[in-house]
């Protein structure tokens, strides 16, 4: 049996989609578990015997001298808190600035993970394609391994095609072998957090502060949590966490293209869609406690295919949409028309695949 | 002196060792399903969860002991928990109350425990392992406040295993539901944990319950909880090896102290899980404030502060409870552990000793779909509710529907009276107090002499004499007599308690 290499025959068509996500319940994605990079919170100020949250503050910047300064006492007044993903960029002005952002990784994976545990009905190959720990193998292994999983995906009729082809995949061992797994994905993902006026609001423990300090572009909350000892029914020794969350309510884009769209990336869509608005779908940690869950409150689908795929073409222009590609450099070499969902379903993109 | 029961109680590790399984052996139980409950949290007694408690500097009664200008301080008021000004319970609260249920009724691990107590010197308290960790695991500072010669006092086999391999190796019922992370492994980042196969993501998903403005109690009352300024009204549990209260008996010991000597009982072995009864709230804070029944003292005066609670009757928003390719078997156990009858209630959130949190969960809706994919058909669960229903407690009708085979009868038997609701609440249960009715005082060798019996009489010297749990009974029994420490032993405190024949009447069977 042949099998098709992605972008075997060029590029001939994207599909370019936006989403617009709102929060139904809290997004938490961590920054991370470094001492440098957690916040400080304060709940009382210092040797208030009684009481929560009487005086709320959160230090950014001065986080890490703090905790280290007062990590010698046995009552402290800031504990460490694990801060929301965060980024450097340098702006217009030449200023260095910090902002809250998600990951495209984030929302990539869990995608990713739906389509694995959705679209494999065989439990036993969810990992078939899990990238190891290299350092753990041998040159052979690894070689033997990667001939395995080409063995697979030639041999049997395995969903795996479409969703390596979409997302890609880098078995890498040496960069002469010839039988490398590496495919570049057709997917790609950005992600922007909407800013409104709302953003510079923080709550802790029931109270809303302005904090000036660190980056404040979207609402936000602490979260508590410490499991109760089953003994005692008391909390649980070492085991109080605090952490920043984007709260339920913000809003968040997703923008993705993806190259020479297939009938199984449609049908992805649709059953993201599907699952997302469900809530079987959700986006960063902790969903075992229901965070991440959002809805899709608009989307949007550009499609664009070229003339040297013909069947497509026409397809499109038989829609008798606005050329989106007109007075651009692609004029009649592409065509491109606003979809939506419903009407990217009725294209029939397997006539590109046949070419 | 008559006394009422203590206020929690709790379920003896069963005798046989849980129930574990590895991961793709629970998978294969059954069909798996997928799909959501949209639950409703119904408050049966007030239900507060603290969200920020006002305080204030009093500026007297500095004890003795204190730093020099410490103040006290006292709550004014505590508001419920709140994001945004929206009231909420929080998930976490909703799953630790499920998992526990679970790890009692299915006979698991106790998947929460603080490992070790360290000596107190000042209360006189030894300090102790609760799980098995070897000697080089501990700093040098924290072998010094461990006694090493005790056995670790949760049971080895409810002591939650390494596991390195999930798919493989064996985990217990409720962390196939809800998740389980090595012990090895918990310091680590969530993406990291995920990549490894020793650890497994939880089946079941909960969301946190919302709270609609008008479903709670004002902030100034009529909700009351007690407190003492300066410092926690019972303080918090100190389940030390040098007592019978959380501990089993193990021994007596001799400790010279100035001019004489003074009893310690060691105790050794975890008593079991802990559970709160239900009773009213308000009889209850009343019996407290009460100077009659609970003395205030100088250093610790009583006062009592509001809290703003779900009031009785009222409930959540619906929020949802999603669980993941469950085993349609395991389903069934889920629903249970929600709706484990009309006699059994749960309970929730602070104040629980009080008679605050006692809830019900209604089960509003629920689709379930086949295992994957997304889009497929769907079924309601409320047939499937009224079958679970139908076989409460009877075990040849829980056995037909497939779920006793994971119920442990021994430890639901005793779980029973301690959940069990019945209005009118008119059972009171209160803390022992810190006096001779209860705690107090200590025991000096003289006290003893009259109270041992003929087994231990002239045994006791200044090393551990170990003791069986009937000579530990005798002891405490005598000394009650003699209206010294009456909560000694924690059995025998209960056992001698008003009403407590009859909470012990209360059988699983009629739990329907």
């Amino acid at each position: 049996m042949k099998f098709n290499r992605p972008f075997e025959n060029g590029a001939l068509g994207v599909l370019q989609g936006k989403w617009q996500l709102t929060l139904k319940t809290p997004l938490l994605i961590r920054q991370g578990s470094l001492p440098e990079s957690k916040a400080a919170l304060k709940q009382q100020p210092k040797n208030f015997q009684k009481g929560r949250g009487q005086e709320v503050g959160l230090l950014w910047k001065t986080a890490p001298a703090k905790l280290k300064e007062q990590s010698q006492f046995y009552e402290k007044e800031w504990s460490e808190i694990t801060d929301f993903n965060y980024h450097f960029f340098v702006d217009d002005k030449n200023q260095l600035q910090v902002q809250y952002s998600i990951p495209a990784s984030s929302v990539r994976g869990a995608l990713r993970q739906w389509a694995i545990k959705n679209l494999i009905t065989n439990r036993d190959e969810w990992n078939l394609f899990r990238l190891e720990k290299q350092d753990k193998k041998t040159e052979q292994d690894l070689t033997n391994l990667i001939e395995k999983l080409w063995e697979h995906l030639q041999k049997r009729k395995s969903r795996w095609t479409d969703i390596l082809s979409l997302f890609g995949i880098a078995y890498d061992i040496d960069p002469n072998v010839d039988n490398r797994l590496i495919w570049a994905g057709r997917l790609r993902l950005t992600t922007r957090v909407n800013e409104t006026a709302s953003n510079k609001v923080l709550d802790a423990v029931g109270k809303s502060i302005t904090a000036t300090d660190g980056p404040q572009n979207m609402k936000r909350h602490v979260t508590v949590r410490n499991p109760l000892d089953r003994v005692t029914m008391a909390a649980k020794e070492q085991g109080l966490h605090f952490g920043l969350e984007m709260s339920e309510g913000e809003t968040f884009e997703v923008n993705f293209h993806i190259l020479n769209p297939k009938p199984t990336d449609i049908e992805l869509i649709n059953l993201w869609h599907t699952d997302i608005h469900n809530g079987f779908l959700r986006f960063g940690g902790l969903t075992s406690q229901g965070r991440g869950r959002v809805e899709i409150d608009g989307e949007q689908y550009r499609l664009f295919v070229s003339s040297a795929s013909s069947a497509l073409h026409q397809q499109l222009k038989n829609l008798g949409k606005k050329d989106l590609a007109e007075n651009t450099y692609f004029n009649s070499i592409w065509l491109g028309a606003e979809l939506t969902r419903a009407e990217l379903a009725g294209i029939d993109f397997t006539h590109r695949e046949k070419q | 002196m008559s006394h009422n029961p203590n206020p929690f109680d709790f379920v003896t590790f069963a005798s046989a060792s849980p129930n574990l399984k590895s991961t793709k052996e629970w998978l294969s139980l059954d069909s798996l399903k997928t799909g959501y409950l949209e639950l409703q949290v119904q408050a049966l007694t007030p239900v507060h969860i603290v969200g920020t408690q006002e305080a204030k500097n009093t500026g007297h009664g500095q004890r003795q002991s204190r730093e020099e200008g410490k103040p006290n301080f006292k709550i004014l008021n505590s508001h419920f928990y709140r994001r945004h000004d929206q009231a909420f319970i929080p998930a976490s609260s909703l799953r630790g109350l499920l998992r526990a249920f679970i790890e009692t009724a299915c006979n698991g691990w106790a998947s929460q425990m603080t490992p070790f107590y360290l000596t107190e010197k000042s209360r006189h308290q030894i300090g102790f392992r609760a799980i098995n960790a070897p000697k080089d695991q501990f700093t040098d500072e924290q072998r010094e406040k461990i006694d090493f010669n005790l056995d670790a006092s949760l049971p080895k086999e409810h002591e939650p295993r390494v596991v390195k391999d999930v798919t493989t190796e064996k985990i217990d019922l409720a962390s196939f539901l809800f998740g389980y992370v090595s012990p090895e492994k918990k310091e680590k980042s969530e993406e990291a944990q995920e990549a490894s196969n020793s650890s497994w993501r939880g089946r079941i998903i909960i969301e946190d319950a919302r709270i609609p403005a008008d479903h709670l109690s004002g902030k100034t009352g009529p909700y009351r909880m007690p407190d003492v300024e300066d410092s926690a009204f019972m303080g918090g549990p100190h389940p030390s090896a040098s007592s019978w209260w959380y501990q089993k008996p193990y021994g007596i010991q001799l400790r010279p102290v100035k001019h004489f000597k003074v009893c310690d009982f060691i105790g050794a072995g975890f008593r079991g899980r802990k559970f709160y009864y239900h009773q009213d709230p308000q009889s209850c804070v009343a019996w407290y404030l009460n100077d009659q029944n609970w003395k205030s003292r100088p250093d610790h005066r009583v006062y009592n502060f509001p809290i703003e609670c779900l009031e009785v009757g009222k409930t959540t928003e619906s929020f949802r409870l999603y669980f993941e390719n469950v085993p349609a078997v395991l389903l069934k156990l889920l629903l249970l552990a929600l709706q484990p009858g009309n006699r059994l209630r749960h309970k929730l959130g602070y104040g629980k000793a009080y008679g605050y949190g006692s809830i019900n969960f209604i089960v509003k809706s629920g689709v379930v779909r086949n295992e994957q994919t997304a889009g497929a058909t769907v079924s309601p669960v409320q047939e499937t509710l009224n079958e679970i229903h139908n076989a409460l407690w009877d075990e040849g009708k829980l056995n037909k529907i497939g779920i006793g085979q994971f119920l442990e009868r021994e430890s639901l038997k005793k779980l029973a009276p301690i959940l069990w609701y019945q209005e009118p609440l008119s059972q009171m249960f209160t803390y022992p107090p810190f006096d001779a009715g209860g705690f107090l005082p200590i025991a000096r060798e003289a006290d003893l002499k009259a109270a041992l019996p003929p087994t231990l009489a002239g045994k006791l010297s200044s090393t551990v004499r170990k003791v069986i749990d009937a000579e530990a009974r005798a002891v405490a029994q005598n000394l009650a007599k003699q209206g010294r420490r009456a909560a000694l032993h924690f059995e025998v405190y209960q056992e001698s308690a008003e009403g407590y024949s009859q909470i012990q009447a209360r059988k699983l069977e009629q739990a329907v």
